[in-house]
């Protein structure tokens, strides 16, 4: 799990660009592809989507800009996909 | 996200809904292509039973399921409608910390910059981007467009970028030819755009 706490850590030399190139990666797949449906879901007793948007949006309050970017982009891509998610609290939440 | 002080993040979020807007569009394209064929396809189907005698049942089918397509239409258009009605007022009423810090030595302007807006940015890519999101929004008809119109008038006097003057231009254009409101947003779309331009002067004159 990474927060505020391990950051650095994860961040540390070449580590950053990967993880930062993850998220994107995330973003896009999601955007591509609705990872809801029974065929992928198949099986698992958690919606990939719901637990993806709630782990980026738990990277949103580190405060490093590269990361913050790149995790917006993912979730912006997520949201394109399931719209819904920008109507949850949340989102109004973090939106202040 | 929206109110961040940095521009790049502003950026990135008029990008999500920019992208959101697009995806939309061509969702509602490809479903109008689809809907055209299945009527191409029905309509042909018609013609051949036309002889016999269960026409006037299937046409009743027929007018049911469409009727459904509508239904689920209008589910997809009213959550764009709905989460623009959400964001509009974040993505028009941006704070552009940025500018006022640069500005909050001269005490006589400060009145003006409660009313902040995300157009009234010095990075053209944000700005590009906020009248990029304010035309697709109109385009697909998700809000009024009177709430739109001050942002149309302060781009189409954007103080550096022509392509955006010239949009928001045909866009108003557009607006007027249905109905004649520009001048009831008049005032407030001067005073966007005169900050614009203030935002930007302010902007070359601090950077030398």
């Amino acid at each position: 799990m990474v927060d505020s706490d391990n950051i650095e850590e994860v961040m540390a030399g070449s580590k950053k660009a990967i993880f930062l190139r993850s998220i994107r990666i995330i973003g896009f797949l999601h955007k591509t592809f609705d990872f809801d449906k029974k065929e992928i879901s198949a099986g698992l007793d958690f919606k990939i989507k719901a637990e993806t948007y709630e782990k980026l949006l738990s990277l949103v309050t580190i405060e490093m800009l590269d990361l913050q970017m790149a995790v917006l982009s993912a979730l912006g891509m997520l949201m394109v996909q399931e719209p819904s998610f920008m109507l949850m609290d949340m989102t109004k939440v973090n939106r202040q | 996200m929206l109110n961040s002080e940095n521009e790049k993040l502003r950026h990135v979020a008029l990008q999500n809904f920019d992208s959101y807007l697009k995806e939309e569009d061509r969702r509602i394209t490809e479903r109008e292509q689809l809907q055209l064929l299945e009527k191409e396809k029905k309509e042909k189907e018609r013609s051949r039973n036309l002889s016999s005698e269960k026409d006037g049942n299937d046409q009743n089918e027929e007018e049911v399921e469409e009727d459904n397509i509508k239904e689920m239409e209008d589910v997809r258009s009213s959550q764009s409608s709905a989460v623009m009605q959400l964001f509009l007022k974040q993505i028009q009423v941006m704070r552009n910390n940025h500018f006022r810090t640069n500005i909050c030595c001269i005490a006589s302007f400060d009145d003006l910059f409660h009313f902040q807006d995300a157009y009234i940015s010095t990075e053209a890519t944000v700005r590009k981007a906020c009248l990029s999101v304010v035309i697709k929004v109109q385009n697909q008809g998700l809000v009024a467009p009177m709430g739109l119109l001050p942002t149309l008038i302060a781009a189409s006097a954007d103080p550096k970028v022509s392509s955006l003057r010239t949009s928001a231009d045909h866009v108003m254009h557009e607006i007027n030819k249905r109905q004649n409101v520009i001048y009831v947003e008049a005032l407030r779309g001067l005073k966007k755009g005169n900050l614009t331009s203030f935002s930007n002067f302010f902007k070359d004159l601090f950077s030398f």
